[in-house]
């Protein structure tokens, strides 16, 4: 089989390579039959990478342990599930599921835009290739997941394999890469279109048109990828935080990051024409960082002290990464008239500026962890000493910036394009203005002593004013001609302007996750090596060790604690956390316990059992308002499904006409 | 033009900002990578430093009293006594013969002390022939 | 039995890729010239709808709506012309576009302009006289 499978992505190489070669040709001498040949040729691509995974998993899923990829990442008594997770849980894997993502896109593509865009498509169609057959190369040649473990000549099989890494064994895991695979792997459609509409200099804004939809869907699986990991981070992990600026994590917050800018600023461009450029180097950077992304992930250039050299993939990456860079740079150039900008900046207090500014913070901050996690590589680089910066780092440069950029999702929709006056300034910032001054005083009285929690505090009031201002004053003046009642006005309005009032409620999102970073301002912790009948106290918590247990079974063996909880001496239950020690793998995790309510979570983490094994070590961690992270992940995620409906079609243009003396004015009738 | 210069300032008010941060947050964070053996010839230098170094964790070494965990890094012949005393609990993959980074300062007694430790364990079939090097790092974590 | 599946799939995706026929070709889709420019008029009548509707809410001074409104309504009269170039239909024999310097600022239409240019109803003003409110539609007969 394994031969097989080495056969389809042979073919599919070429296959790749035809249909790259093909769409430029035939794009540039205008060969419809070339063209279409191209685009079979990516259908058969998707057709052979297909037959290639089934082929992995099915090998995954009946443990044919002849395989070295399957050796190493399953193993007999894993769960189904994890069995099939295996596919991306390895180098080899991952990279062929981001290939087959990548040709299942490339096929959506090609097969909904077969009638349009007739003169840009051959090259979308190229660019989707070319990053596809750099892909190819990977899979068929450099790292193949069909390698056979061999003695000598021998081909040999392995009694067990190594298992999937335990702390992967986990639900959210298992789903985790999918997503932010998806999401990596879905910017590479806009930046196809953006690059093929520059390159065949297509008048007006088509490739937003058309990809407005993938970058939403793509954020919105990035931002589920990432919240994933850190849902996972916490609750698996054990070491009670959800973000450790780990390189990988920067690695998915990166194009995370430039897709936000670009989701934004692509607005201007669609409203005002401005900020081509500008657009162009977002979607091509947002590309370029997931690919980059994917290289730090799966090469660890940084993570390990000096794995560049032993990376098998490193240079392939450092090529391609190079390639796509001087592309795009030199096709911007070279059509910069091409991308002049319609109408200009008139005033700092505009909606035009406080796009700049978010974009130029977004950047920023992009740029600042970008550096933080590249440090270790360019110090070495230039001083010959290998120097890496820590999460304090990060978050003295993150925090300020993450602040003010929730100032501007505050003030920024309510700013006016053009140019705001004074009293447009005082009639829509006044009262939330004093809310959030009256919440900081009220805040520090109380005692809240932490300068960026109080600042994080008011900052939220104030958006979520904002915000709520918005949806009420729309649905009000909806009330006042439909005469429906106020929540019906506020869904008829959201109807109407999806994107906006679906953006409104990522927003809201976002300020609730904000809540719950500001809740780790207030973090406590406790260690403590406990026996049976032991209690300890922790904030307002008395904990009380009633039982320790340990037991066996065929995947791993566990210790397992059931810890009573009471407060106030009134009893509020029990908590069981769990440690397991993976057979296959030989490899211990925590199976942390966590009571999760909206004002803390109580997070106790089962460490092990202390030297002479008589005592178990526990660490109880405090966390405040953490749930407001997930909740407003849930609220984001509603809102980005917002966005994705379609606008309720109003009086359309037929009845809007030019009006007025000629063409001096026109009115729109609405 | 006033009101470019507006947004020059602005921006050159924030980006400037930003640095500032930036460069004081590497100041006080920068940790060195070191080897035990450039370690050992850094003599006095290496006090104050942060520091990272990686090697092996030699087997039988690790020895726990209270909330210290004490163990020796080696890389081929040179050694490296650590004590840890960080709040987070050890990695699970930290054992014998656990390929180890420790961050730390050095004591002035040769003893290095961590206040983290991150641990990458061998792969069962790492040394097979007929394999290409494991992964280095798992999946997406 | 793998040589068999081996030898079909080859063949297969070989013949499906380059066995395209005259009839397979899609129609050759209409292009209009103009299509940008019929875009560029939608957004800006998307974002003259937008402004009314901002106005309306109340999240803008009445001087920031007229002025952006007026912005707008040039933009959009400039995109009308073009198309109307591109399109081959002589340019209407009409006022050429006013500069904008010539134009006359909201707020001195505000203080100077009859009544006749204040909405009854809504209260909006407009710097020419008009029959019906250009906001809510409600007959400006008063002043007329």
């Amino acid at each position: 089989m394994e031969n097989l499978g080495s056969l389809a992505l042979l073919l599919a190489f070429c296959l790749g390579v035809y249909a790259f070669l093909g769409s430029v040709v035939g794009g540039w001498k205008r060969k419809p039959f070339l063209v279409l040949s191209a685009q079979r040729a990516v259908y058969g691509t998707w057709f052979l990478l297909t037959v290639a995974s089934a082929l992995l998993v099915q090998a995954l899923l009946t443990s044919d342990f002849r395989l070295g990829y399957v050796a190493a990442h399953s193993n007999r008594d894993m769960p189904t599930l994890y069995k099939f997770a295996a596919w991306w849980g390895g180098q080899e894997g991952s990279l062929l599921f981001w290939s087959w993502l990548l040709s299942s896109y490339s096929a959506v593509v090609v097969f909904t835009n077969r009638r349009k865009h007739r003169g840009m498509m051959p090259f979308v169609t190229a660019v989707l290739m070319a990053t596809q057959v750099f892909f190819l190369i990977l899979n068929a040649f450099v790292v193949s997941p069909f390698q056979v473990l061999a003695v000598g000549r021998e081909v040999t099989a392995v009694p067990d394999g190594n298992g999937l890494n335990p702390l992967l064994q986990y639900w959210a895991m298992a789903i985790h890469p999918p997503f932010l695979y998806l999401g990596y792997v879905g910017f590479v459609v806009p930046f196809a279109f953006a690059m093929g509409s520059l390159i065949t200099r297509q008048p007006g804004d088509a490739w937003i048109h058309t990809t407005r939809r993938w970058t939403i869907v793509t954020w919105m699986f990035q931002s589920i990828g990432i919240l994933l990991g850190a849902g996972w981070a916490y609750a698996v992990l054990g070491w009670g935080g959800y973000w450790g600026w780990d390189p990988v994590e920067n690695a998915s917050l990166l194009p995370w990051i430039t897709a936000t800018a670009f989701l934004h600023s692509v607005m201007m461009q669609e409203k005002k024409g401005m900020m081509k450029v500008w657009n162009m180097v977002l979607v091509s950077l947002t590309f370029w960082l997931c690919i980059f992304g994917t290289f730090l992930t799966r090469s660890g250039v940084v993570s390990s002290v000096h794995a560049f050299a032993q990376s098998p993939i490193g240079k392939y990456f450092v090529s391609f990464l190079a390639i796509v860079a001087a592309f795009t740079i030199y096709v911007i150039l070279d059509r910069l008239d091409y991308l002049k900008s319609e109408s200009r900046l008139e005033s700092v207090v505009s909606r035009e500026s406080s796009f700049l500014f978010n974009n130029l913070i977004l950047l920023a901050s992009c740029f600042a962890v970008l550096w933080g996690t590249l440090f270790p590589v360019i110090s070495e680089a230039v001083t010959g000493e290998k120097i890496s910066v820590d999460a304090p780092f990060f978050n003295r440069v993150n925090v300020p910036v993450g602040l003010f950029l929730l100032f501007l999702t505050g003030v920024a929709p309510l700013l006016a394009w053009r140019r705001t006056s004074v009293d447009g300034l005082r009639r829509n910032f006044l009262w939330p203005a004093a809310g959030a001054v009256a919440l900081m005083i009220g805040l520090a009285a109380a005692g809240v002593r932490h300068f960026y929690a109080l600042i994080c505090f008011g900052l939220c009031l104030f958006v979520a004013w904002t915000i709520a201002a918005e949806f009420i004053k729309g649905a009000r003046a909806i009330r006042a001609r439909s005469g429906q009642n106020l929540i019906a006005s506020m869904v008829e309005l959201t109807h109407r302007n999806t994107r906006r009032y679906g953006g409104y409620l990522v927003h809201m999102g976002i300020v609730l996750m904000f809540v719950g970073f500001a809740g780790s301002a207030f973090n406590k912790d406790r260690t403590i090596e406990v026996n049976i009948g032991d209690s300890f106290k922790l904030a307002s918590y008395e904990l009380t060790i009633k039982d320790l247990r340990e037991g066996d079974n065929p995947n791993y063996s566990w210790h397992h604690a059931v810890v009573g909880i009471s407060k106030g001496g009134s009893s509020l239950g029990v908590l069981e956390p769990e440690r397991r020690f993976y057979k296959s793998s030989r490899q211990g995790t925590s199976e942390v316990a966590i009571r999760r309510r909206l004002n803390e979570d109580l997070y106790l983490n089962f460490a092990g059992m202390n030297d002479s094994g008589s005592k178990a070590v526990i660490q109880a961690y405090v966390f405040p308002l953490v749930s407001w992270i997930w909740i407003g992940f849930w609220v984001l995620l509603f809102g980005t499904l917002v966005c994705l409906v379609p606008n309720k079609v109003r009086l359309q243009y037929a009845r809007t006409e030019v009006v007025g003396v000629s063409e001096t004015y026109a009115n729109v009738e609405n | 033009m006033k009101t470019y210069g507006k947004f020059v300032a602005l921006i050159v008010v924030i980006v400037g900002t930003l640095v500032w941060l930036a460069v004081g947050g590497i100041n006080q964070t920068k940790t060195y990578y070191k080897t035990i053996g450039e370690l050992r010839e850094m003599g006095n230098g290496a006090l104050g430093k942060r520091l990272r170094v990686a090697g092996d964790v030699e087997s039988g070494s690790i020895v726990r009293t209270g909330r210290e965990v004490a163990f020796t890094l080696h890389q081929e012949d040179v050694r490296l006594k650590v004590v840890y005393d960080g709040a987070e609990p050890l990695p699970d993959t930290f054992r014998d013969g656990a390929q180890a980074l420790a961050d730390g300062r050095m004591g002035t007694d040769g003893v290095f002390r961590a206040s983290k430790i991150q641990a990458k364990c061998a792969s069962k079939y790492e040394a097979k022939p007929g394999q290409k090097a494991p992964a280095a790092k798992q999946a997406g974590v | 039995m793998i040589v068999t599946a081996a030898v079909l799939i080859t063949l297969g995706v070989i013949l499906f890729t380059l066995g395209v026929r005259r009839q397979d070709l899609p129609e050759p889709a209409l292009a209009s010239p103009t299509a940008h420019l019929e875009e560029r008029k939608a957004a800006i009548y998307e974002n003259l709808r937008d402004l009314q509707f901002e106005y309306r809410v109340g999240k803008l001074s009445d001087d920031d709506y007229q002025q952006s409104k007026l912005v707008l309504q040039k933009e959009l009269a400039g995109v009308v012309a073009e198309i109307d170039r591109i399109a081959g239909v002589p340019a209407a024999p009409s006022a050429p576009l006013p500069k904008p310097a010539s134009s006359p600022t909201p707020a001195a239409v505000a203080t100077a302009a009859p009544a006749s240019s204040r909405c009854p109803n809504c209260g909006a003003s407009f710097p020419q006289p008009m029959k019906f409110c250009g906001e809510c539609g409600s007959p400006m007969t008063e002043g007329a």
